[in-house]
């Protein structure tokens, strides 16, 4: 990614965990705000990875699956 | 490797920066292995925060770099994490630091319903979990979204963007 003054910015607000960023505009997010995780990573990654969520909730509730 | 930064916010109340940095931190050594360098100076916006950078080998010679910053305000544990090729690593730094120097705390609404997410070539909006978002119409200067409840009575809101 280039320096960061080349790099268009997006403003990701989520009242419900109480928090405010910027993140590249290229990018995405996926989010559980029930459990209190986003994942920022590029779109393309977001697709490829859909379960990003899943598995970083299962690790930080401690889940030892290899699946997780 | 592509970029992921993971953000993950946990209710923790009544402990101090050092107590949740020091469980994060055993964290990170059962999974990098245990040689980390931690800052204590370090900060997610204007909120003191500690950041800990640790490599683990991997076969071939070369390494994957782990990157976390802890933080800890309101009863509210904040957590990042990012890791990359040790090569690539720097690369995605000038990234990481304008997300966490542009981090700010806001109020907090309490959630009466579930919420998702829209968010697809720019747009991005939250409707009710259980609800559907249909994209119905997209032109050069104007994309017209539907919001539907379908049961147990139809709703419908229509959204223009323009």
């Amino acid at each position: 990614m280039a320096a960061t003054s080349d790099v268009e910015w997006k403003q990701y607000t989520n009242p419900v965990l109480g928090l405010s960023l910027e993140y590249p505009a290229s990018w995405g997010f996926e989010e559980s705000p029930s459990v209190g995780i986003v994942v920022f990573a590029e779109a393309e990654t977001l697709k490829t990875q859909s379960t990003c969520v899943d598995r970083i909730r299962n690790a930080a509730m401690g889940c030892k699956h290899d699946s997780c | 490797m592509s970029p992921v930064i993971n953000l993950i916010t946990q209710k923790l109340p009544g402990i101090t920066l050092n107590e949740f940095s020091e469980q994060q931190l055993q964290r990170m050594k059962e999974m990098t292995g245990g040689d980390i360098t931690v800052d204590k100076k370090a900060k997610l916006g204007d909120i003191p925060a500690h950041k800990a950078i640790s490599m683990l080998p991997i076969p071939g010679g070369s390494a994957i770099k782990f990157f976390s910053l802890w933080a800890y305000s309101n009863n509210v544990g904040y957590s990042f994490f990012f890791h990359s090729t040790a090569s690539e690593f720097n690369k995605f730094g000038p990234t990481l630091t304008h997300m966490l120097k542009s981090f700010k705390s806001v109020k907090t609404l309490s959630q009466s319903y579930p919420l998702a997410s829209y968010n697809d070539n720019g747009f991005v909006f939250r409707y009710p979990a259980t609800w559907e978002v249909q994209k119905v119409g997209a032109y050069p200067s104007l994309s017209v979204f539907s919001v539907l409840r379908l049961s147990p009575v139809t709703h419908r809101f229509a959204m223009m963007f323009l």
